[in-house]
């Protein structure tokens, strides 16, 4: 009765400081990734010392998340012009696989 | 015939290239004084030695020729003795496109006299200059008016009148000679005078502009020196003002 | 030819990283003091200022004699001068025999100019054998080392035309900034030229690239654009080609990209803002980036080095090393002849050699001249160091050493002289800080009796410091200090202006509008208002100065003279001219649904009768209500389109719904515009609850919490002046370059409200029914201090308002006679009160003032405690002043909210004047006078230069000297040691700052009678409180790396 049907997709979960925000999502956009969630505030422990996750006046010293799912041949396109980024940054990006339902909210 | 008999007067009412001699002479001699004399009576020497019969039209074409030359080998010049060099030579040049048979020599000696004055104000404040900094050379003393803003409005001010800028002699050197040639002659001195006017600027610019680089600082002038200047100026002016009067009603 | 994705992002990202040293640049309309050095934050302050040195060419810190006037006039703590010295030479092994310490603070308080010269050639050994007299043996130049110097000085991430200007003379940089400086101004102007560069909303590059393949003048100088960007579509690839064509190794581009961008730091900072805003109008419609500017600039460098190539000259990186392997002698004479320091005694022959351009002439010459050179610099050298060695009287010991240890002094000295800013500027801070230390009173205060008369709520801004002195002063009030924003975020929409202003620090954005409305109907303009708004037209029409010059230049002339002549009396008159604006009331309450639905619908209204008038030009008589309903629900597709109401508009049927089709595209009478307007209106106002929430936490952020008197003044403050570009500058810092009157008005009517006061007693601020907020403004050029709303007073109060403004009078009288002081010539008389006022007022109108106020010049100190511990202290202006009460913050959130926000405005405006002050032509902005404005949002020095970032001279300088002393902030938090130190430690930001020295931090803490100072490096010097002298006792533990 129902089409049900799964796609394989790459899962890219970008960590970075919320002043780079804005770059982050430009470079996403250049990609055409089709969307992506933003996830503020977050704290967490890295090689540059802890960082607080509540804010206060400021908001570009807490950490942002950037969820997107993207076709496999973005990752090395998307890995790579982060690259010269997080040589100079702090922050990580994880790739997993996932699956979706609705390729059509991802994929060209 | 008359190129022969031309000859020795090129070297002293300089045609290129025996107007060569008097660059080398010029930048081999050291002395403020023996300059002073090497400027003053050159032009003099020249205009003696040349024949009373005007010269011919295409001497005076070769003048042109060789007064746009050296103008335009100055716009090249860094070293301030070179620089006062071509500007004599090119300046001397034009003295052919004043000459003719309506007018004695006599006045004529007056524009060289007018154009020799004026080049010397600029040696004298070169040589100021010089025994300062070693060596006057544009582009290596960038900034002067910061380390010795006397001197620096002193350096413009001869530079400027090397160029026949009014009120000074040179300017009514040019005047005269202009008064004396015919309409396309007359064009090209003022194309010369333009180019001249262009040296003196870009020449300038290696002095005026920027800051100060070199680590080395030195006095600026006093005020005796200063003052003997501005008095040494303002006779030359006065002179020329009235020697040119003069030349004009006698006109 | 395109690139593929990955190298696309890639690069984009390189661009982004390569950017991140150039500060934001904010259009001058709302100046925001920032660090110029805030992308290098992360680096420790002497790194930071040393990068900045190779970056912009600046200076970072003053110099010696500058210092050494200071040292003179006992603002520098001499001791602190000698620590620094001591731990300096701990460092370095010196040979034994001399008193080094003596010697060297000798050098620094004794000899003008630094003595540790930079030599190309000359050797220790040279140098001693000059300094001794004796005969200077003739050295053969190693190849190798100078090979090496000079590969270092031009490769690496030095931009190949740079190379090349400084080895051939040509000036390509300066063609090339020129011809970008155009381009900018072209395509940045927001609408104050009249012919507008075509294309612009393609982006910068695309727009540039297709108008450059026409440029005449570029066609004249050679330049051939079009060979350049055949091909290239995207700005991306421009840059890939361009790095490519010059051989550039990828490992290099970012730094290459760098310098490129900090030659231009102005424009770069601008467009780095821009394209970072996301709500700016002309962003939006003309998206200009960084990957754009540098795409031009790389196009524009191809095309120049193209047509400045000789043969002979290297077009490329690889190009370049093989000349500087070949022909080593070459580029040594090259680049001494083109950098402005060669000797002039050789000068034109070597010019000529090179010319010629022989190998074995050069290497004479070079031989020649290297052995002169070497001569001149020993000397040199020799004469600096004798200098020295006079003056400390060790000479002879100096020229008794042995060449190894020569060498290692002169090795020492060099490093020194490097970093002797860091000395003074501990030194300097040192006396600063003990200064403060020596004045505050650490007591517990007294009771107070009976409640004061009045209190206010002042800016932290340094300004007001000086009128809460003399407001205390005069009559039983009390004064708190808080960030000139209220704590209060707002985004205000003023009567007659079509955009928001953000009312809140740079780093904050408002999520709450505010409306600021009518009380009574609309006035009349009056006939010159009328007549100044067609005089300002005429202004920009280009036709303009051909007719009207005859005809109304008089009357410019009119108000030329009068401005001149007689600046106050004629703005008196001027001003009686124009009406009063008209009373306004803010609207800052939630709008219920009916509300919002009724505004929204009253709104639409008015559009579709504009709309009937001007489409159908029907009159307005015709035009009746239901006429109005109707078309409405029918462009809101809640109703059919009928027959009636086609006939009532005049037309059929068809027409109708063409009407009705424009109303609902052009004037955007829809469903889907209509839910976006609801949300915006959903947007005004304040909640109860954020409302409570709002007025509690600024109350007790500063520790006001009880003992409230029946005024409580909310000052804002704001600086008008005539003819300033720089006017907000002078403005509310924390109000984003605006005044903040309207922040005040908002808190007041916020916190005068019964409701909001009823939520406070449940949170325990009691505050009782005869007290009275009310905002007030404080213009800080003339020292008046006016109340915003004085109707809203109610009338039991009426009384006691006489009193209160008697003091608010005398007050900013005594404090505009102090401050007039500083602005009058160094041995003039101090005015009387009247004089003082006089001058002030004048100030304020007077177009030819260049400085009407000083500003925040000589800010040093940033104090968060209770008032108590300054109230002794005259700071001169030179404090920002926070309110706090560390004993009703037991979790520290208070102490951390103004860390993270108004230290941070704070320590931004510190750097800021900092190295203004220290290198005003490079960080500052030069001199006012040659400044013209450019594009509405930036000024250039001259007709066409980058634009200036920082404050102008007349700012931070004073008769060619630093008025404002540079001096880091030194911050002081009143409370206990362990307090303070988890606050700080619990902000990312501030924790950077302090460790990596951009700000001092002192505490001070009265509970336990300890002041606590941090020294770099982690440590911590305390001392107790009774003692004036910081004479270290403990060293504390370790800040957490």
């Amino acid at each position: 009765m129902n089409n049900f049907q799964l796609s394989p997709l790459k899962k890219l979960e970008i960590i970075l400081e919320g002043e780079h925000l804005a770059f982050a999502t430009d470079l996403l956009d250049r990609a055409n990734v089709k969307g992506y969630t933003i996830v503020n505030h977050l704290s967490g422990k890295g090689s540059h010392g802890f960082h607080e996750g509540h804010v206060m006046f400021n908001e570009d010293s807490v950490l942002v998340m950037l969820i997107t799912a993207v076709p496999e041949e973005l990752v090395q396109p998307l890995v790579e012009g982060f690259q010269p980024f997080f040589d100079h940054h702090s922050g990580v990006i994880f790739i997993s696989d996932i699956q979706v339902s609705r390729l059509v909210k991802f994929k060209v | 015939m008359l190129v022969l008999a031309a000859l020795p007067a090129a070297i002293f009412l300089p045609l290129f290239p025996l107007s060569a001699l008097f660059v080398l002479l010029f930048c081999r001699v050291a002395d403020l004084r023996v300059r002073a004399v090497l400027v003053l009576l050159w032009p003099q020497i020249g205009l003696m030695l040349a024949t009373l019969s005007a010269p011919s039209q295409a001497l005076r074409v070769w003048a042109l020729l060789t007064a746009l030359f050296y103008a335009w080998r100055a716009l090249s010049v860094q070293e301030l003795d070179r620089w006062i060099a071509f500007i004599a030579v090119s300046a001397w040049s034009l003295l052919w496109m004043g000459w003719d048979t309506t007018h004695d020599l006599a006045s004529l000696r007056l524009l060289a006299l007018g154009f020799s004055l004026s080049l010397l104000t600029t040696m004298v404040v070169g040589s100021l200059l010089q025994r300062r900094v070693g060596v006057a050379y544009a582009g290596l003393n960038h900034g002067l008016p910061e380390v010795a803003p006397r001197l620096a409005g002193f350096l413009v001010v001869s530079v400027l009148c090397a160029v026949a800028t009014p009120p000074f002699p040179s300017f009514f050197a040019i005047m005269g000679i202009l008064h004396r040639s015919g309409l396309g002659m007359a064009t090209g001195i003022c194309t010369v005078w333009l180019i001249w006017s262009w040296t003196a600027l870009r020449l300038l610019e290696g002095f005026i502009t920027n800051s100060w680089k070199l680590p080395r600082r030195f006095a600026d002038l006093d005020r005796m020196t200063s003052f003997a200047l501005v008095l040494g100026l303002f006779v030359l002016c006065a002179m020329a003002l009235g020697l040119s009067n003069a030349s004009l009603a006698g006109q | 030819m395109s690139l593929p994705l990955a190298d696309i992002l890639k690069l984009r990202t390189m661009v982004y990283i390569a950017g991140e040293p150039i500060a934001f640049f904010w259009p001058m309309r709302n100046f925001i003091h920032h660090n110029p050095l805030h992308g290098l934050e992360g680096l420790a302050f002497g790194d930071a200022v040393e990068r900045g040195k190779t970056l912009f060419g600046a200076r970072g810190f003053l110099k010696r004699h500058d210092y050494q006037r200071y040292l003179a006039e006992g603002t520098i703590d001499d001791a602190e001068l000698c620590r620094g010295i001591r731990n300096f030479l701990a460092s370095h092994d010196l040979p034994p025999g001399i008193n080094w310490e003596r010697a060297f603070h000798c050098l620094l308080t004794r000899v003008a100019d630094p003595i540790a010269l930079p030599v190309e050639i000359a050797t220790p050994a040279c140098i001693l054998a000059a300094l001794r007299g004796e005969p200077i043996a003739d050295i053969v130049v190693d190849q190798r080392t100078l090979t090496e110097r000079m590969q270092a000085q031009l490769g690496g991430d030095r931009p190949l035309c740079e190379v090349i200007d400084s080895l051939y003379g040509t000036k390509i940089s300066e063609t090339l900034d020129d011809l970008l400086i155009k381009t900018c101004l072209d395509f940045f102007d927001e609408g104050q030229s009249t012919m507008a560069m075509p294309g612009r909303e393609h982006g910068f590059f695309r727009a540039w690239s297709r108008i450059s393949r026409h440029n005449l003048k570029m066609f004249l100088r050679g330049l051939q654009i079009d060979r350049v960007l055949q091909g290239i579509e995207t700005p991306e690839a421009m840059i890939a080609r361009a790095m490519r064509i010059q051989g550039v190794p990828e490992e290099y581009w970012v730094g290459n990209f760098t310098r490129e961008l900090a030659r231009l730091h102005g424009w770069a900072g601008f467009i780095r803002w821009r394209q970072n805003a996301r709500n700016y109008y002309w962003a939006q419609q003309y998206p200009a980036d960084l990957v754009d500017f540098l795409a031009v600039r790389e196009a524009l460098v191809l095309a120049l080095l193209h047509e400045e190539h000789r043969p002979g000259m290297p077009a490329t990186v690889p190009e370049l090393a093989t000349m500087l392997e070949q022909r080593p002698h070459e580029v040594f004479l090259r680049l001494q002849s083109h950098s402005g320091t060669m000797l002039p005694e050789m000068a034109h022959r070597i010019h000529d050699t090179i010319l010629r351009g022989k190998t074995p002439d050069i290497a004479r010459m070079f031989d020649r001249y290297s052995t002169l050179l070497q001569v001149d610099e020993a000397h040199r050298s020799a004469a600096a160091l004798k200098i020295w060695g006079d003056a400390a009287d060790i000479t002879p010991a100096l020229q008794s050493l042995e060449p190894a240890a020569f060498g290692s002094l002169l090795t020492a000295l060099r490093k020194f002289e490097a970093q002797e800013g860091m000395i003074w500027l501990r030194a300097m801070e040192g006396h600063a800080i003990d200064r403060f230390a020596r004045g505050i009173d650490t007591a517990a205060p007294k009771q107070r009796a009976k409640r004061p008369f009045a209190q206010a709520l002042f800016c932290i801004d340094t300004r007001s410091e000086r009128i809460r002195r003399h407001f205390e002063a005069i009559g039983d009030y009390q004064t708190f200090g808080i960030a000139g924003f209220f704590g209060v975020p707002i985004s205000l929409l003023e009567l007659g202006k079509g955009h928001e202003a953000h009312l809140c620090p740079a780093i904050v954005t408002p999520r709450n509008l505010v409306l600021e409305m009518h009380v009574t109907a609309p006035m009349d303009e009056t006939v010159a208002g009328v007549l100044a708004e067609a005089l300002h037209e005429l202004k920009n029409s280009i036709l303009t100065p051909f007719a009207t010059v005859e005809a109304i230049g008089l009357l410019f002339g009119f108000d030329l003279i009068g401005k001149t002549m007689a600046p106050v009396a004629y703005n008196r008159w001027r001003g009686k001219l124009f009406s009063d604006p008209p009373p306004t009331r803010l609207l800052l309450d939630k709008l219920s649904r009916e509300q919002a639905d009724s505004i929204l619908r009253a709104v639409q209204r008015e559009l579709i009768v504009k709309a009937i008038q001007h489409e159908r030009g029907l009159p307005t008589e015709r035009i009746s209500d239901e006429i109005v309903r109707d078309v409405r629900e029918v462009a809101l597709r809640r109703l059919e389109p009928c027959e009636t109401l086609a006939v009532a508009l005049g037309l059929n049927l068809s027409g109708l719904e063409a009407f009705v089709e424009r109303l609902r595209r052009a004037y955007r009478i829809n469903r889907q515009f209509s839910r976006i307007q609801l949300e915006r209106l959903g947007r005004i106002g304040f909640s109860l609850s954020e409302q409570a929430h709002f007025v509690g936490q600024a109350l007790r952020s500063i520790g006001l919490t009880e003992g409230f008197s029946r005024f409580v003044l909310l000052v804002g403050h704001a600086s008008v002046s005539d003819n300033n570009p720089y006017e907000s500058a002078l403005d509310c810092g924390a109000c984003g370059g605006a005044s903040g009157s309207h922040n005040a008005r908002v808190l007041a009517q916020m916190a005068n409200k019964v409701d909001v006061r009823r939520r406070l007693r449940e949170q325990g601020i009691d505050i009782p029914e005869d007290v009275v907020f009310l905002g007030a403004l404080h213009n800080t050029v003339t020292d008046d201090i006016t109340l915003t709303d004085p109707e809203l007073i109610p009338p039991a109060h009426l009384l006691y308002l006489d009193r209160l403004h008697k003091g608010l009078v005398a007050a900013s009288r005594l404090c505009a006679q102090e401050r007039i002081a500083t602005l009058l010539p160094d041995r003039a008389k101090r005015p009387g009160t009247g004089a003082a006022r006089r001058i002030a007022l004048r100030n304020a109108v007077d177009w030819s003032q260049v400085r009407p106020e000083w500003g925040l010049s000589r800010n040093t100190y940033f104090v968060i405690g209770r008032r108590h511990l300054t109230q002794k202290l005259e700071l001169d202006g030179r404090a920002f002043l926070h309110s706090y009460d560390w004993r009703i913050d037991p979790k520290r959130r208070l102490l951390e909210s103004i860390i993270t926000g108004p230290l941070v405005v704070g320590q931004w405006i510190n750097m800021e004047h900092y190295f203004s002050a220290v290198d005003n032509e490079t960080y500052g902005s030069g001199s006012k006078v040659y400044h013209n404005v450019a594009g509405r949002f930036g000024v250039m020095t001259g007709n066409l230069s980058d634009l200036r970032t920082g404050l102008p001279a007349q700012t931070v300088l004073r008769d060619g000297r630093p008025y404002h002393d540079p001096l880091r902030l030194i911050t002081v938090i009143e409370a206990p040691v362990a307090h303070a130190r988890a606050a700080v430690e619990g902000v990312v930001t501030v924790r950077r700052l302090v460790q990596n020295g951009w700000i001092r931090l002192l505490i001070v803490d009265s509970e336990n009678g300890l002041l606590s100072l941090y020294i770099e490096g982690g440590e911590w010097r305390d001392q107790r409180l009774d003692t004036a002298t910081l004479q270290p006792i403990t060293t504390g533990e370790r800040i957490t790396a």
